[in-house]
């Protein structure tokens, strides 16, 4: 039966008989709200979470305070006819114990009979984890009509409740959160980004608690925007950090200070179990003919890159506690955590002064010295070698020994030392060091261009390549290849295709070879027009229009270098020649400038990316930026014959 | 970002929508130890079944730059009434199916082994089996361990080489696992077997249709061997048809006589590149066939032969009976899925007395035809799916009937599925109403009667007629389905343009004009998120919903539509924006969208609307001159790449059509403009044509262009012929007009 394209329709079949009477309990609201919220479909008048605390133990037997939220969430509809699916996210330590919906009407609420559609929301690239949603359909058919969701979570292990955020996917009149401390416990609520906002925080002393309100009002919806910088840079909210506890007399610690997150994180790494003589075998192997340090640092380093895949099961506290390395090297598969502690027994058994590290990366905004589980989401392997620490990330495929992923460079590292640690900051590198620079020499050949083109690429723009390349199926790399001397052109096309030594990604990438561009000469009227710039959409994505609230994030820093000229037969000169530009900021600069010597001519153009972020308070200054390389970009040169 | 561990575990609102979107959702539990004790004991008995294409571990030569090759890949489906096998114990009222699946890949690069990193076996039976391993280049064989396997959540994401027959042809949801893949490499063998058991309760059934499989038998990777077995009983039939060069289905021999074997082979099947105007059934080696359960061995509305029959066709006779049986049937058909209560008959009683309170009985029977038609668009306008040709042509000739006006009934075949002689399937055949001269295809939301279906042009037909009832003799009379030209289905954008006097960007009014099948294929995006079916109920004289309603109910209705408008009328500008966006690959600043004829009426079935906007950025500067690409307003042009130039199969366009651009440029003040003469081409063979016409005119230029697919069908020899038409008008839109200041 073929579904059709469209259907709307049908939602008037509901009109004649209406299901059930849902009131238009508050109109007048409703009405308020969509003038505000003119996009929205429907608004949560109150949301309130509540939660208490207890004693209890964790799977792993050790005495843990357990958390309970109870909360109560009432949405209206602005329109007549208005959807919106709440879901709410559960695993083996966050337990959904009630969750319900319930419909307004007249002044009472019915609640329904039906569970929450349950599902598993594994993330793409995770193989298998115990992350579950339950979520409602809420359905509206009158202006005003109200629903309500109620919901009660059980935290088994306080250090899972890590932050709580204000705002929603949808308009929320008013946000609380409150929670009912006992005296038994020590817990610190970090106001983070809390600057800017109106959030009113009360604390009450009665029978042996003291609550903490903290409230704010009238917040907008979160918005989902291309490139968005993420929330936990921007967004208000509380980190919850369970600092002690008192048990039958016993004080218990929770995480009071960074020390008590790195026994935390120390004892589930020594849970892993590796048993290094398992490990000699493969390494001798790896290891034969290397002599030097180092040699045997890049020989395993790359070996783990070039052989362990990327597969990823969390599930409960295998989310936390790394595979042992001779797991790992049996299977040869792991998640990050697995492959950080292959890479740094394999290290240690040869010599090398290896060390497991967490990291967070660089979409947490929070230091080290934020004692919670929230600073850390990534591991790697730290080693000291010649008075400097190296961060090898072996999730990382094809990087070479002493360069970083972008996404943990300026972050700080949790580095492991048996009772101790350290912490460290991975360098950061500028945009220079990443670079894309494209030579092309051009002759103009009756209407056509031809010639030759090289790009070479260094830093991780030169790993960036190597990932994509490496991981295509040999039937479409010649393909890609051309593609990376074609521009994106539709009309360029590139032939006998060299690279540099694709086996070492050590040495920076080069791709060149002959091109053929059509359609890119226009004879008007005896006079040549031509574009030797080839990139002018680039940016076009990064434009902010006006409705953009959140800054961008690159995700990199990186320069394009672009040295293109173009050779006219003789009895040909070129005209007009484009004004040159030059601009500067601290995030970002653009130089180009045509230079003509004969009768041929060259663009000399550098794009630097210098900082990955553009914050909202400098989009008027990037639009101009942007629409002064527009300009430039929209220059076409004149070739007339020297007769005239 | 595929790194994180499960401190990550903050699942975004945004996360949870896309996951609903993109449907990928998994997983989640462990495999029971329990079914790990059977399920690779289970499996030996298939490995161990003598498979001379799965002995070598060598692989052709001429594959080795392939990502991967499949190396044998055999499938036997054995159908079942009885107890057999000796695996369990008879239930009569249930099919049983046991299948067996052996597949070896060899993986030769990362990108391979990525995509067999995990794997997928069925396990919902305890006689259920599956083992997997990979064989080393230096030909080790190491097992799969299954101890980590988890189960699968929707069996929608279990790949193609792991998905049992049964699953995809009875659409079942049985529980799946999938395993990750230790220690698999570039060069490696990864090797399985599979033995399932599934069953289907068949009590009262007069028959089941098992989905009709069409196998082409070119896939992803090039195979080695291919081998399907189908095994049936006495109760079960089979029927195959190899088409395009594939091999057929061979009826072998069984130990026992009340079984029938039939084996399809094939071999050393190269890749199928992508390529354009390719109807893949109609040009690429494919078999179809399907097996049907049938209680009695000529049930009614089924297309099936003899038992023990290896059927490869019908004659027009088998074909029309058939046809006839099926669509005598649909009378008690469920109007709507899964609603038995309301059957076809009873909506065809409730229209037919809606239309005579109208005064049906009085129209001219011309009138009545065709409101009869709109009465039956109407309801398609109110249903969630389209109805099938032959609930159309039932509801629709039945409601003729009822005026006593004699309709004939037509049935064809797809042409993107093959020829009338080709149908294997009862699902192939087509219906239609012939009336007088004129046809009458199956209804959209905007179809007017008459209008031409694309899949049907110019198909050979039958109209089919009642076989008589002592004989059982009928009349079938051949015809040809009509055809159309280039001249009946037209798109014509009338554009004006003019620059602003930043000379930046372009304003452009558009007035799009469609006819025919070009309409047929707007119709969809141009009335999206517009109220048509509103005031649907005019087009067969019917009165306003809100006529028979209480002034509550009208109310109600009142404010509803009016949601639905205000809705409405928000989305559109966005949805016009976006598809604007899409064609000319450029932002695009939105005006206006205004619909002068929706084309849903026979008399005015030209589609007519006017879109404003303005293309920003849109000019090149050379020194103080414009450059302008006035061509490029037609949009993106087909490009044919240097790899498929040479072509190796027939072309097939669609329907012919033609496409007219008639662009007026506003030359801006203080300016001249150059240029012109060089945009003026034209070529045209038998296959098409291509050209433009540019001039200045009253202070504007004014351009015409043409593009035209004469021909619905191109043989291979002409391939020349469509490059180069396609070629100039892909070339053209690359050309730039001049703009030269006057001082």
């Amino acid at each position: 039966m073929m579904l059709k394209r469209f259907s709307k329709a049908l939602l008037l079949l509901c009109i004649s008989a209406p299901a059930f009477a849902q009131l238009p309990a508050d109109e007048q609201t409703a009405t308020e709200l969509s003038k505000k919220y003119k996009k929205e479909d429907v608004a949560c008048l109150s949301s309130y979470h509540y939660f208490t605390f207890d004693k209890g133990k964790n799977a792993l037997g050790e005495k843990v305070v357990v958390i309970q939220e109870d909360a109560e969430m009432e949405f209206i509809s602005l329109k007549k006819f208005a959807t919106l699916t709440y879901p709410e996210f559960y695993n083996r330590f966050v337990q959904l114990k009630v969750f319900k919906k319930a419909v307004k009407m007249g002044s009472k609420y019915i609640t329904s009979d039906r569970a929450g559609i349950d599902h598993a929301v594994t993330e793409d690239g995770v193989f298998f984890d115990d992350s579950r949603v339950q979520y409602y359909p809420l359905r509206f058919d009158q202006k005003g009509a109200m629903q309500r969701i109620t919901l009660k979570k059980e935290y088994s292990d306080g250090k899972y409740l890590t932050r709580v955020f204000f705002h929603m996917p949808y308009p929320v009149k008013e946000q609380a959160f409150e929670f009912k401390v006992p005296e038994w416990l020590s817990v610190d609520f970090k106001p983070m980004n809390f600057t800017g906002y109106k959030i009113e925080k009360t604390e009450t002393k009665k029978g042996g608690y003291t609550s903490y309100v903290f409230v704010m009002k009238d917040l907008p919806p979160i918005t989902n925007e291309f490139k968005s910088v993420g929330r936990a840079f921007r967004d208000p909210h509380i980190v919850i950090q369970i600092k002690s506890f008192e048990a039958k007399g016993e004080s218990l610690k929770g995480f009071d200070k960074v020390d008590d997150i790195y026994n935390w994180n120390n004892k589930l790494y020594m849970m892993a179990g590796n048993q290094p003589d398992k490990l000699k075998p493969v390494l001798a192997k790896i290891l034969q003919g290397k002599t030097t340090e180092e040699d045997k640092i890049k020989a395993v380093y790359y070996w783990v890159q070039d052989n362990i895949r990327y597969i990823a099961y969390e599930d409960g506290y295998s989310g936390y506690i790394p595979s042992s390395a001779q797991d790992v090297l049996e299977k040869k598969y792991g998640d990050c955590k697995g492959m950080a502690n292959l890479l740094t027994e394999f290290l240690k058994l040869a010599g090398v002064d290896a060390h497991f590290t967490w990291i967070g990366t660089r979409s947490i905004p929070y230091p080290q010295s934020l004692p919670a589980l929230c600073v850390n989401n990534h591991a790697i392997c730290t080693i000291y070698y010649k008075d400097k620490e190296y961060f090898l990330d072996a999730t990382e495929k094809y990087v070479p020994f002493g360069e970083n992923a972008f996404r943990i460079q300026g972050k700080e590292a949790m580095i492991a030392k048996g009772d101790a640690f350290e912490i460290k900051q991975v360098p950061l590198t500028t945009g220079n060091e990443h670079k894309v620079q494209t030579n092309a020499s051009l002759a103009l050949n009756n209407n056509t261009l031809t010639g030759s083109v090289k790009v070479t690429l260094t830093g991780n723009e030169r790993t960036d390549f190597q990932q994509e390349y490496q991981q295509l199926p040999m039937t479409s790399q010649k393909d890609f290849l051309n593609g990376m001397l074609e521009f994106g052109n539709d009309n360029m096309q590139a032939t006998d295709i060299k690279t540099s030594d694709l086996s070492n990604r050590e040495v920076p990438v080069t791709v060149e070879g002959k091109v053929n561009l059509d359609n890119n000469v226009n004879t008007i009227a005896g006079d040549k027009y031509i574009s030797i710039d080839f990139f002018p959409k680039t940016l076009q994505r990064y434009t902010p229009d006006e409705k953009r609230v959140t800054a961008y994030d690159f995700d990199y820093v990186l320069t394009y270098d672009d040295d293109i000229s173009l050779t006219v037969p003789n009895g040909w000169k070129f005209t007009d020649i484009p004004q040159k530009l030059e601009l500067t900021s601290d995030g970002y600069s653009f130089k180009g400038d045509y230079t003509v010597v004969n009768n041929t001519i060259t663009l000399r153009k550098t794009l630097t990316i210098k900082n990955n972020i553009i914050n909202v308070s400098d989009f008027a200054n990037w639009k101009k930026f942007l629409e002064s390389i527009k300009e430039f970009n929209k220059y076409f040169l004149t070739v007339t014959q020297n007769a005239k | 970002m595929k790194h994180y561990f499960a401190t990550h575990r903050v699942k975004a609102f945004f996360l949870f929508a896309a996951l609903l979107v993109s449907g990928t959702l998994t997983a989640q539990t462990y495999i029971d130890d329990g079914f790990l004790d059977n399920i690779e004991k289970n499996a030996k008995s298939v490995w161990d079944e003598p498979s001379p294409a799965f002995t070598s571990n060598n692989t052709p030569d001429a594959w080795k730059n392939e990502s991967a090759i499949i190396m044998g890949y055999k499938r036997s489906i054995l159908f079942d009434k009885k107890s057999s096998g000796g695996f369990f114990t008879a239930r009569e009222n249930s099919v049983y199916f046991f299948e067996k699946v052996r597949f070896k890949i060899k993986v030769q690069d990362k990108n391979s082994v990525e995509h067999f990193s995990e794997i997928y076996f069925r396990y919902g039976d305890k006689q259920d089996g599956f083992n997997a391993h990979i064989i080393k280049p230096g030909g080790e064989v190491q097992n799969v361990d299954l101890k980590e396997a988890v189960s699968v959540e929707s069996t929608s994401d279990v790949p193609e080489f792991f998905k049992s027959f049964f699953d995809q042809s009875y659409s079942s949801q049985r529980r799946y696992y999938k395993v990750a893949v230790s220690n698999l490499e570039p060069g490696d063998i990864l090797e399985y077997v599979a033995n399932t058991k599934s069953n289907l309760n068949v009590t009262g059934a007069g028959f089941v249709e098992f989905t009709p499989q069409y196998e082409v038998c070119s896939k992803s990777y090039p195979v080695a061997y291919n081998e399907i077995d189908i095994e049936t009983d006495s109760k079960s039939f089979f029927k195959s048809l190899s088409l395009n060069g594939a091999p057929e289905f061979n009826k072998e021999s069984t130990d026992d006589k009340d079984f029938f074997k039939y084996v399809f082979i094939d071999k050393n099947r190269e890749i199928q590149k992508d390529i354009n105007f390719i109807n893949e059934l109609t040009v690429y080696p494919v078999v179809k066939f399907q097996v049907i359960y049938a209680n009695k061995p000529n049930a009614k509305g089924v297309l099936i032969g003899d038992k023990g029959e290896l059927k490869k066709g019908f004659s027009r006779e088998e074909l029309a009976k058939k046809a006839w049986e099926d669509y005598e049937a649909v009378g008690d058909y469920p109007y709507a899925p899964g609603n038995a209560y309301a059957t076809v008959q009873f909506v065809i009683n409730s229209s037919w007395a809606d239309l005579k309170k109208l005064g049906a009985k009085e129209w001219p029977e011309k009138q009545y035809v065709e409101r009869a038609y709109y009465y039956v668009r109407h309801l398609v306008v109110y249903r969630d799916t389209y109805l099938s040709d032959k609930m159309f042509a039932y509801i629709f000739g039945s409601l003729l009937y009822q005026r006593d006006i004699q309709s004939e009934l037509v049935i064809s075949i797809s042409n993107d599925i093959g020829k009338l002689k080709d149908v294997l399937f009862d699902q192939e055949i087509r219906y239609a109403i012939k009336l007088n001269n004129q046809y009458y295809f199956n209804c959209t939301d905007h179809s007017n009667p008459g209008d031409m279906v694309q899949s049907l042009l110019g198909n050979d037909a039958y109209i089919i007629y009642k076989p008589a009832a002592k004989t059982g003799a009928q009349d079938i009379k051949p015809i040809t389905l009509p055809e159309v030209t280039a001249d009946d289905n037209t798109a014509v954008y009338n554009i004006e343009a003019s620059l602003d006097a930043g000379m930046n960007n372009l304003s452009v009014k558009r007035k799009n004009t469609f006819t025919g099948i070009s309409k047929a294929r707007e119709m969809d995006e141009a009335m999206k998120f517009t109220t048509y079916m509103l005031d649907d109920y005019k087009y067969y004289g019917g009165g306003s919903p809100t006529d028979n309603m209480k002034s509550a109910q009208a109310d109600e209705y009142q404010k509803s539509t009016t949601a639905l408008k205000d809705e409405f009328k928000e989305a559109k500008p966005e949805f016009a924006k976006q598809e604007l966006q899409r064609e000319f690959g450029h932002n695009v600043k939105f005006s206006d969208y205004k619909i002068a004829s929706d084309g849903r009426s026979v008399k005015n079935k030209t589609l007519d609307f006017t879109e404003t906007f303005e293309l920003p950025d849109i000019t090149r500067k050379a020194g103080r001159k414009y450059l302008l690409s006035l061509t490029g307003l037609v949009g993106g042009q087909l490009q044919i790449k240097e790899e498929q130039r040479d072509r190796k199969l027939d072309i097939s366009v669609g329907y012919p059509h033609t496409l007219t651009w008639n662009i007026s440029f506003k030359i801006p003040d203080g300016y001249t403009v150059a240029g012109l003469t060089e945009l003026n081409t034209n070529v045209e063979n038998e296959a098409g044509k291509y050209s433009c016409e540019a001039k200045e005119e009253n202070g504007s230029v004014v351009i015409k262009i043409i593009k035209c697919y004469k021909q619905r069908n191109v043989p291979k020899e002409n391939w020349k012929n469509m490059l180069a038409f396609i070629d100039e008008a892909y070339n053209s839109s690359f050309k730039y007009i001049l703009l030269k200041p006057k001082s």
